[in-house]
């Protein structure tokens, strides 16, 4: 966890996970073959939406265990 | 159904709920028990989630499909960067005591009042007809549920905008606050965005679990069903890119623009740490709230609903199914969806509409300068306007297309505040012209490519606007600006209006002249992180200035907007933050000072602008005051021996010094904690290695114990091994000295034995002779034949004695028994010559032909007689032995030196041996002519001349027919060439 807070907290972090996110969420305009149905798109963007919200808890998360350490 | 007594009763009793609330928050938050935290302040932002989403977009799934997410997931997505951006406008709130989304701008931009009055009038065209729309979400669930659309003849709606009205005085406007936080309002909301989670999350597992047996069943049902429906098959599809894409970009605009929203996360933000926390609890609120809105959209289609009535679906569903509660429960949510939107919109538009239209305009028109002193009340009429103005919308536009699609219209239009609020914050080279004219030109192309065509739309304006353009010109379509039409009209305002901004804010920006004042204020705002708030300069200047009558001015300035009691506590809090409590005089700079704080305070009650224009009118400072302060920053200038460029430039340099050392510092903290991570990984190592060297150690320490034991095996075994051997070599020589014995006495066996029998037979013969001498008896002829007995018998005798003589004679010769030889130098070929002038008799019985090749002045220095008998052996060994009895033989003997080495060969073309006689032809006794007289020590003799007196060695070559070959090597000189090969041959022997 430690570890993978202190991946999180870089800088670049931010801006990789909001690229990733986009690209995410274009995927089913660029994707030829699925999701290709309202049931494959709904759990599409929803899991990816879930992932990103992951990653931004981790990032939040790795920004106050920076702080803390900043601290002491 | 529900009576609508019953209903607005629960209402009130639910406002009222709401109200205690926010009041037990106040409470506790003016004991200074703190309030608000980070869930609070996350749940509050989901102020977002107004009665469009709630019931909205239910509707926009059933008509569109996923496409509604796309508004959701801009926030979501913005938020990835929530921390560097909302820290940046916290902490310039809080420096600025900033208000407002109007008042933010207004203060990057050199304060200015106009651009605040544009910000407040966009805001206000963008969020009345949103507010409408709550309204009109509120009344329409009011008719299902209660199946009536007036209570004893009273509107609903009407009685839903005096109860927002005085919701909203009641929390968020009941009196003015110096820093515009409300956190009793801030608790309530948070509340609401449960109580609305809460209802909609209800509706979506009833319709999905209850109506349905879960989503596998929904979504197969609604398959089945567009299978013969082509509008809902439409469903199936991922939204138009475009679409999607400016559905994100306006859901990320909306989430940090929309002025209720820039309220709550900034304005009403009371520590920087809650964003950390909300800026991931609210994605996930917006996840939650979505995640049955689809379901809720299949359940609805599937059980027969028309899509026109998609947008109550949430509460039809329940309603259908008689589910009273949960109706109930829902219409509660849709109702606190729209009131705190409203309820945080009005307050905030509010606000803004008096201290950046109502405060400008009254300073300007004397005759209502009187109207400052009710700014409050000012305020609540404000409040009661915009609600109502909201109501009278709903009332004049009713259904049109512009209502239903006034949302994301609200969304476009907030969005034109992008360059100017994120350009301000990170670009220096903004300013006041380049952010006027950028929200103009984008304000101006939203109002064309949206506004416009919906008026048209909605019947207000002629069609033949959007056909053929303004003035008929094609390029000025509004839906297709520039004669670009592979957009949508939502995707192509946005692209347009977006383009016009940021080239007017970059253009104008570029364009035009940057005041001094304003350029230091751009590099606050872009350095706000870099640079904290400079500490105040303490000059030397003489208090010698009555503080009471400046604190009359500030307190008149400040009774201008303030309450008497107010205008006391905002006075006091300025000369605690100042310093200049219980002081009776003060020096200029100190005064200075205190005009600030004052400046500041009053900003978080009027904004800004107002601020700075009101405290600039008070004139705090006289002509001689004025005159007193210049002295004083010319003599700090003359202390510091500068001119006011210089200073300024030195400030920027000592500015711009802090934020290196500050990146410098951030990267040393970087490269420590790499460093860190290398000591660790390096420890990480260092531990496994002395592990691994342990263990190596011991495999060594344990290998080696095996190894000694092997050792001492090993020697035993060769100690062993050497016993064995000296026995194995001590039976050899015991066996090969047996082996001679037995030889000898078997050769000296029979002569001997010869000489015994012939000797016995003499015996006997001369025992009875004798007696026939005594008997007289004898006669001549005994005597005769015993003398011929004797004669023959002494020959016998004589024969094999000689025999056994030559035996001992070769055996001896077996043991080399030479030593009585001296060695001297002669010439070998004449020495080979006289060996076979000795042998020509034996040679010249067969004719056989002896030819000699070697040079004839070689002498050696080395033992003749050896050598003579080893070239008699070999030569009556060939004779004896190779050469047929009818063979004339020939004999080849060669010699050579070479480095100090004799090389002779004999060569004879006799018969030759098989593998089996050369393997033996130098063994003692080996003979193949045993039975004509060969004793076999012959060549074992030659063996031991050159090997032992000779110190040579010796070889034999044969094949049966091919005769032999003998090769041998000698020392030219026998005490000086003693050869390794030629000592180890003498110690094996």
């Amino acid at each position: 966890m430690k570890r993978l807070l202190s991946i999180f907290s870089r800088p670049e972090m931010p801006v990789l996970l909001f690229g990733s996110g986009l690209l995410l969420f274009a995927w089913p305009h660029l994707s030829k073959s699925e999701p290709n149905s309202l049931e494959e798109l709904y759990i599409f963007i929803f899991f990816c939406w879930s992932i990103l919200i992951v990653g931004i808890a981790l990032v939040s998360m790795a920004i106050t265990q920076q702080d803390r350490q900043d601290q002491e | 159904m529900f009576l609508p007594a019953t209903l607005v009763l629960i209402l009130v009793i639910y406002v009222v709920l709401l109200f205690a609330v926010a009041r037990w928050g106040e409470i506790r938050s003016q004991r200074g028990e703190m309030v608000s935290n980070s869930w609070v302040y996350g749940l509050s932002m989901a102020v977002y989630c107004t009665s469009w989403t709630f019931y909205g977009s239910v509707g926009a799934a059933a008509n569109s499909g996923i496409q509604f997410v796309a508004t959701n997931l801009g926030p979501s997505l913005l938020l990835l960067f929530g921390w560097p951006l909302m820290r940046r406008l916290v902490r310039l709130k809080n420096r600025y005591h900033i208000t407002s989304i109007a008042d933010f701008i207004s203060t990057r931009y050199n304060k200015s009042q106009w651009l605040a009055a544009l910000v407040t009038l966009i805001a206000l065209i963008g969020v009345v007809p949103y507010i409408s729309l709550q309204l009109k979400a509120v009344v329409t669930t009011f008719e299902l549920a209660s199946g009536e659309p007036s209570i004893s003849g009273v509107n609903v709606e009407m009685v839903t905008v005096v109860l927002m009205t005085l919701f909203t005085i009641l929390l968020g406007v009941r009196h003015l606050d110096p820093t515009e936080r409300h956190q009793g309002m801030m608790l309530a909301l948070a509340a609401e965005s449960l109580v609305k989670l809460i209802a909609f999350v209800a509706a979506g597992v009833y319709v999905t679990y209850g109506m349905f047996d879960g989503f596998d069943d929904l979504f197969q049902r609604f398959s089945d069903a567009a299978e013969l429906s082509p509008e809902l098959q439409r469903l199936q599809s991922p939204p138009p890119f475009m679409k999607w894409t400016s559905l994100i970009i306006l859901g990320m605009a909306a989430i940090l623009l929309l002025p209720r929203q820039f309220h709550v996360m900034v304005v009403e933000n009371s520590d920087e740490k809650h964003i950390r926390t909300g800026q991931w609890i609210f994605p996930l609120y917006l996840l939650v709230i979505n995640l049955f809105v689809i379901p809720i959209a299949m359940g609805g289609l599937v059980s027969g609903l028309q899509p026109e009535q998609a947008d109550s679906f949430v509460i039809r569903l329940p309603l259908m199914q008689n589910q009273s509660s949960l109706t109930l429960l829902v219409f509660i949510g849709g109702f606190s969806a729209a009131t705190g939107m409203i309820m945080v919109s009005a307050m905030t538009l509010s606000t803004m509409w008096t201290n950046h239209i109502l405060l400008p305009v009254l300073e300007r028109l004397q005759h209502l300068n009187w109207l400052r002193r009710y700014l409050l009340q000012c305020r609540w009429l404000a409040v009661a306007a915009i609600i109502y103005s909201g109501y009278l919308f709903n009332l004049m536009i009713g259904d049109s297309f512009m209502l239903v699609n006034m949302g994301l219209f609200s969304f476009a239009a907030v969005l034109q505040f992008a360059p100017a609020l994120l350009g301000g914050l990170f670009w220096r080279g903004g300013n006041l012209r380049g952010a006027l004219f950028g929200i103009i030109m984008g304000f101006i192309v939203w109002s064309y490519t949206l506004l416009l065509p919906a008026f048209v739309k909605s019947g207000w304006l002629p069609t033949s606007l959007l056909d053929q353009g303004l003035f008929g010109l094609s390029v000025l379509r509004p839906e297709q600006l520039f004669g670009i039409d592979v957009m949508d009209s939502l995707s192509h305002a946005v692209f347009w209006s977006l383009l016009f901004n940021i080239l007017g804010f970059v253009l104008g920006s570029i364009a035009s002249r940057t005041s001094e004042t304003e350029q230091r204020q751009a590099q606050e705002f872009v350095d706000v992180l870099d640079v904290e708030s400079p500490p105040p300069l303490h000059l030397e200047a003489e208090a010698n200035m009555p503080l009471a009558p400046k604190l009359q001015r500030i307190a008149r300035c400040f009774l201008h907007y303030l309450s008497e009691q107010a205008t006391e506590r905002a006075i006091q809090c300025c000369l605690e933050v100042t310093g200049l409590k219980e002081r009776e005089q003060v020096s200029i700079v100190e005064l200075a000072y205190l005009r600030k704080e004052a400046e500041n305070r009053l900003a978080g009650s009027i904004g800004g602008a107002a601020a700075h224009r009101a405290v600039e009118a008070c004139s705090l400072f006289n002509e001689r005051e004025q005159r007193q302060l210049s002295h004083a920053c010319s003599s700090l200038l003359g202390q510091m021996k500068l001119t006011p460029d210089e200073l300024w430039n030195r400030v920027d340099y000592h500015q711009e010094r802090e934020r290196m050392l500050s990146e410098h510092a951030e990267r040393q903290q970087s490269m420590i904690d790499r460093l860190k991570c290398e000591v660790e990984q390096r420890e990480h190592a260092d531990a496994a290695l002395k592990t691994l060297n342990e263990e190596l150690e011991n495999r060594v320490q344990k290998r080696t114990t095996q190894l000694e034991s092997s050792n001492q095996n090993l020697g035993e075994t060769l100690e062993h091994l050497k016993e064995t051997q000296t026995q194995l070599v001590e039976a050899k020589k015991m066996a090969a000295l047996g082996g001679l014995v037995a030889g000898v006495a078997h050769e000296i066996n029979t002569p001997l034995g010869n000489c015994l029998t012939a000797a016995s037979l003499l015996h006997d013969e001369a025992a009875l002779l004798d007696r026939k001498i005594r008997s007289t008896g004898l006669t001549k002829k005994d005597l005769y034949d015993y003398n011929q007995l004797t004669h023959e018998s002494l020959q016998i005798i004589l024969n094999n004695a000689d025999r056994a003589a030559q035996l001992v004679q070769n055996f001896k010769q077996v043991a080399v028994d030479q030593g009585s030889e001296e060695k001297c130098t002669f010439s070998l070929r004449e020495y080979i010559d006289e060996v076979l002038l000795s042998l020509q008799s034996e040679l010249n019985k067969g004719q056989h032909q002896v030819r000699i090749e070697g040079h004839e002045s070689l002498r050696i220095d080395s033992f003749p007689g050896a050598f003579s008998q080893i070239l008699t052996n070999l030569i009556m060994n060939s004779l004896l032995h190779a050469f047929k009895p009818d063979q004339t033989g020939k004999i080849l003997i060669r010699f050579v030196c070479h480095d100090q080495w004799l090389h002779l060969e004999y060569r004879d073309n006799g018969r030759g041996m098989s593998d089996e006689q050369l393997a033996k032809v130098f063994d003692p006794f080996y003979t193949t002519k045993r039975n004509i007289g060969g004793i076999g020590l012959g060549a074992h003799i030659i063996y031991n001349l050159v090997t032992q007196r000779l110190q040579g060695r010796i070889r034999c070559e044969s094949c049966p027919v091919q005769g032999v070959r003998f090769l041998i090597e000698l020392p030219m000189n026998i005490e000086e060439i003693r050869s390794p090969l030629v000592r180890q041959t003498v110690v094996n022997l």
